[in-house]
């Protein structure tokens, strides 16, 4: 199993060797980084080679492969965050880093399903954020090696191209299933949701919360064509009568409260694919899997990555492990997609 | 197309491999004629002299004795080996003693002379009590080692032939059944392959250089069969906005069981687009991000998936 968390030494040596990186880490370590073709985002929550740990000195590295070509980095703000899919290598992968509580954060998250070619190129990536003491205080950032600026309120990608013979897949790991109760509706796209349609009838949702004593530590739950996408609680304001989530739920789509995951640990080993082997290229999970689940010092299965305060796979998600396989085409699909490549072009 | 006989790989390498082994089995044949032809002159040479010193010891006490019976016995006993050609003993004054000599019919009769043009010849004196009594004169004929050289040339003659024509038959046929056969099968699935039929595999297994090429055509009928269905599909799955197949993946009228993670994520994105706002307009926009997402697609999950709403291969 290769090392993914280094000292800020070992990882300054890499950047100045050339090495085109990914890194997560504590704002005061990545500030150490020099000049390179580097992207971060902060964060001291990690799952290493030995567990889930918590560190403000250790740099958790995503190394790119040898073959991937094109590599450049970009950064975006509200104004043209709408050209990220657009601007994805036509073979290739981006990786996107953004900063958790940020009106970029939001509306990325709000947005992006209407951005154009949404889908169409893969997008993976993470929310950074802060020690969970700090959170409040301390905004989350993301860094741009190349010019060693960091930003509060822009997301900073990296992408690669790949080879002709090899294609990023994307995929996600999500223990939360629905409970089998009712199926709610919100009247509109957001963070913050007051009411709820329920059964036809729409009530206020953090008085449905509190009477129904729901464990907001379980996400809600939409079942998108046999995907389960989470949306996390933050919190129920009983005085204001608002409940605030750290994804948007959105207008039109059907939730469901999930059922708790007893042992997540062991939950996650059953249904983690057995064929990943090495092809993972980076993979991340949440904060809350990592709170919840109390999964400090203990390894889920054979992957790696920062704990975010969101996940990316295409869009955001929450409560989700993401993973992306770096997978290669069969000799056989290569010659095709070479033919294929010559007679459609 | 038909391959003149003299333009046929197998008929080249045969014939080269004829010519080459023709000049071999040649070259070996007139050395083993030499080696043999060698021998044999040595044979003879040995037996020459060495009967003929027997002879002129074994006639020196008969001689002296002038026992002529014995001396004709000896002689005679001699003649019994057929390459003698010729004896004769001569006294001390060159006089013929004894002679005797084989004619032409093989009969030994009286000796007129010496006869010393046979094809070797041995004289030795006959030495009897330190007196010299005569000589003895030993001829040895040739035809009887030309006779042996002969049926030593034909049998090797027969022998290079027979085996000459035995390897060209072996190579003509050996050649016939690893490449000639392959080649043909090869180029009638290649001819198939460029006009079009690409459904019979190609069914050559040998681990040799053909089956090597045999596998890589038939991986390239693979593939463009494959390419070819796909170009297909696509042109015949992508007819254009107005295909129902289209709104039904909107509508979500039916359980794809779709395996790619990003148009399940963007199928149920459109989905709620247009249940938020039904209106035509609506079901175009999404039906057009549908039909670009695949176009730009590569990832093979999304090639089956396309299968799924147009293929009628849904799960």
């Amino acid at each position: 199993m290769n090392q993914v968390l280094f000292e800020a030494d070992a990882v300054s040596a890499m950047i100045k060797a050339g090495e085109s990186l990914v890194l997560a880490g504590d704002e005061q370590v990545l500030s150490k980084m020099p000049k390179g073709n580097w992207i971060g985002g902060t964060i001291p929550y990690f799952v290493g080679n030995e567990g889930g740990e918590f560190s403000q000195e250790k740099i958790y590295v995503t190394q790119l492969p040898a073959n991937v070509s094109d590599v450049k980095v970009r950064v975006y703000n509200e104004q043209n965050i709408d050209r990220i899919y657009l601007d994805a290598p036509e073979n290739g992968l981006s990786l996107v880093i953004l900063p958790a509580a940020s009106s970029i954060h939001q509306d990325f998250a709000l947005r992006a399903p209407t951005f154009d070619s949404f889908a169409a190129k893969p997008l993976i990536g993470w929310v950074s954020g802060v020690s969970l003491d700090d959170f409040g205080q301390l905004p989350p950032k993301v860094f741009v090696g190349t010019d060693l600026s960091r930003h509060e309120n822009s997301a900073v990608v990296l992408s690669i191209g790949l080879p002709s013979s090899t294609y990023a897949n994307i995929g996600i790991i999500n223990l939360f299933e629905e409970d089998g109760g009712d199926t709610l509706y919100f009247p509109e796209d957001g963070f913050v949701a007051k009411d709820v349609s329920i059964n036809g009838k729409t009530v206020n949702f953090a008085e449905y919360l509190l009477k129904n004593q729901v464990d907001i530590k379980s996400p809600l739950v939409a079942d998108v064509h046999g995907v389960k996408i989470n949306t996390s609680f933050q919190k129920v304001d009983e005085e204001n009568g608002t409940v605030s989530f750290y994804a948007p739920t959105f207008r039109g789509v059907a939730y469901k409260i999930a059922k708790p995951v007893d042992n997540y640990v062991e939950n996650f080993r059953s249904v983690m694919p057995k064929d990943l082997g090495n092809k993972v290229f980076f993979s991340c999970n949440c904060i809350l899997n990592y709170l919840y689940s109390e999964l400090e010092g203990k390894k889920t299965g054979s992957l790696t990555g920062p704990i975010t305060f969101g996940e990316v796979a295409y869009q955001l998600l929450n409560q989700t492990l993401v993973y992306v396989t770096l997978e290669t085409l069969q000799e056989e699909e290569t010659e095709v997609q070479a033919l294929w490549n010559m007679l459609t072009t | 197309m038909k391959i003149k006989w003299y333009n046929k790989i197998q008929v080249r390498i045969s014939i080269i491999f004829l010519v080459l082994t023709t000049v071999s089995l040649a070259a070996f044949c007139m050395y083993s004629y030499s080696s043999t032809k060698q021998a044999m002159h040595n044979e003879l040479d040995r037996l020459t002299k060495a009967t003929s010193a027997r002879l002129a010891s074994q006639l020196a006490h008969p001689m002296s004795l002038g026992d002529i019976k014995l001396v004709e016995s000896l002689i005679e006993s001699e003649l019994i080996d057929v390459r003698i050609s010729s004896l004769v003993v001569t006294g001390t004054d060159q006089s013929i003693f004894i002679g005797r000599e084989r004619g032409p019919d093989g009969s030994i009769t009286v000796s007129k002379g010496k006869n010393e043009d046979g094809f070797l010849s041995q004289t030795d004196t006959i030495v009897y009590d330190n007196k010299i009594l005569g000589r003895v004169v030993l001829n040895v004929q040739a035809n009887f080692m030309a006779d042996e050289l002969k049926q030593s040339a034909i049998n090797l003659f027969l022998v290079a032939t027979g085996l000459n024509i035995f390897i060209f038959l072996s190579l003509f046929f050996v050649l016939r059944k690893t490449i000639i056969l392959p080649m043909i099968k090869l180029t009638k699935s290649t001819s198939d392959i460029s006009l079009g039929r690409l459904e019979e595999a190609i069914a050559i297994r040998s681990k040799d250089e053909i089956g090597h090429l045999a596998e890589a055509i038939e991986r390239m009928r693979v593939s463009i069969r494959l390419a070819i269905e796909r170009l297909a599909s696509s042109r015949k799955a992508m007819p254009g906005v107005d295909a129902s197949e289209w709104s039904d993946v909107i509508l979500e009228k039916k359980h794809y069981g779709f395996e790619f993670l990003a148009l399940r994520i963007l199928v149920g994105r459109l989905a709620v687009s247009y249940r938020n706002d039904p209106t035509p307009e609506t079901m175009r926009s999404c039906i057009q991000q549908l039909i670009g997402f695949f176009q730009n697609e590569k990832n093979p999950q999304a090639q089956k998936d396309l299968k799924k709403i147009f293929g009628g291969v849904a799960a």
